[in-house]
């Protein structure tokens, strides 16, 4: 089975929204005061979750051609943008074990792409 | 401070502390606040242009700034920076409580990938068994508003976690989904455990492992 380049492009910004929400949400969370409730009318949060939801929709849409030994692999490449993002906007050090865990990861998404083929 | 042996780096000049005070557009207080994440300490140097030297942590480091006060609330800044990361965690009582706190994060989160692959599940089954055409066969679906209703739990747990720890740890964990639904959807739908699934589990939940210890060392 090919897979159409429209899929794995729709996927691949699927992964890269994503990730901004991610981000949205960690903001969010970081400025949060005490106390359940707040997380419900922080607007970075909103934000966050809309993305989340944006990058469902292109997620639904690209899985739906192609084979997931090609397309899983590119959705998990959104850990990796997640991990250059908090480098970048939360100043958090990357490290042996981030790093080779993160591999190991990606290599085992591929591999359940592989066997749900 | 002195008892720290830090050596004083000049950071950077006026022209950059133009800079920076262009970017942040703030004045001295709103300075601080952020460009420390903790201020140690803060005082009047002199009066005559009025002087402050702020210290405090800052991305794990030690750093001091001094201000100048001219006509305007904010002038100039001069950063001075100690040379290594390290010196932040030499407070314990700091370190084994942000210990804890990121090992809360860390189970909140293997949490929210329960309810996550739950989720999944439960929309996969709903619109698997849609039993009238059309929207209103998708509006009755109870599975697919069980599974709705597991994203927003999923998402709140996701919030709590990422406010206790950090988002490089917290975010890679999101994979156990993977494995979740890889175990529990052979209960539910007609699919087969395979020799890759296994190796593939076997990798994220390592992969995970890992993270999850490095984030304690």
């Amino acid at each position: 089975m090919t897979t159409p380049f429209s899929s794995m492009l729709l996927v691949l910004i699927a992964s890269f929204i994503g990730s901004f929400g991610a981000v949205c949400l960690k903001s969010g969370a970081d400025r949060l005061e005490p106390g359940f409730f707040h997380m419900f009318r922080s607007w970075r949060i909103f934000i966050g979750v809309t993305l989340f939801l944006a990058s469902s929709a292109f997620y639904i849409l690209g899985i739906k051609h192609g084979s997931l030994t090609v397309l899983y692999p590119l959705v998990s490449l959104g850990y990796v943008w997640t991990l250059i993002w908090s480098r970048l906007f939360f100043h958090e050090a990357f490290n042996r074990y981030k790093l080779f865990g993160l591999a190991l990861i990606l290599f085992g998404v591929f591999c359940i792409g592989l066997g749900n083929r | 401070m002195a008892g720290l042996g830090i050596p004083a780096v000049l950071l950077f000049g006026l022209p950059k502390s133009r800079d920076v005070q262009r970017k942040h557009g703030v004045g001295l207080e709103e300075a601080q606040e952020r460009i420390f994440d903790r201020v140690c300490l803060v005082d009047p140097r002199n009066d005559d242009p009025v002087q402050f030297r702020a210290m405090g942590w800052s991305r794990s480091r030690l750093r001091s700034v001094i201000s100048e006060f001219h006509h305007r609330p904010v002038l100039q800044f001069a950063i001075v920076t100690s040379p290594n990361s390290v010196v932040s965690d030499t407070e314990p009582d700091t370190a084994t409580s942000r210990n804890s706190a990121s090992t809360r994060a860390i189970v909140l989160v293997c949490l929210c990938t329960l309810t996550g692959a739950a989720a999944q599940i439960r929309i996969k089954y709903g619109t698997n068994h849609v039993t009238q055409p059309g929207l209103w066969g998708y509006i009755r679906n109870l599975p697919l508003f069980v599974g709705l209703f597991l994203y927003g739990v999923n998402t709140v747990l996701m919030v709590m976690a990422l406010r206790q720890g950090h988002l490089s740890v917290l975010y890679p964990i999101i994979a156990l989904t993977y494995v979740w639904v890889t175990i529990l959807s052979p209960m539910f739908f007609v699919d087969h455990l395979n020799v890759f699934k296994g190796i593939g589990v076997a990798l994220i939940v390592g992969g995970v492992s890992l993270i999850g210890i490095g984030s304690r060392q």
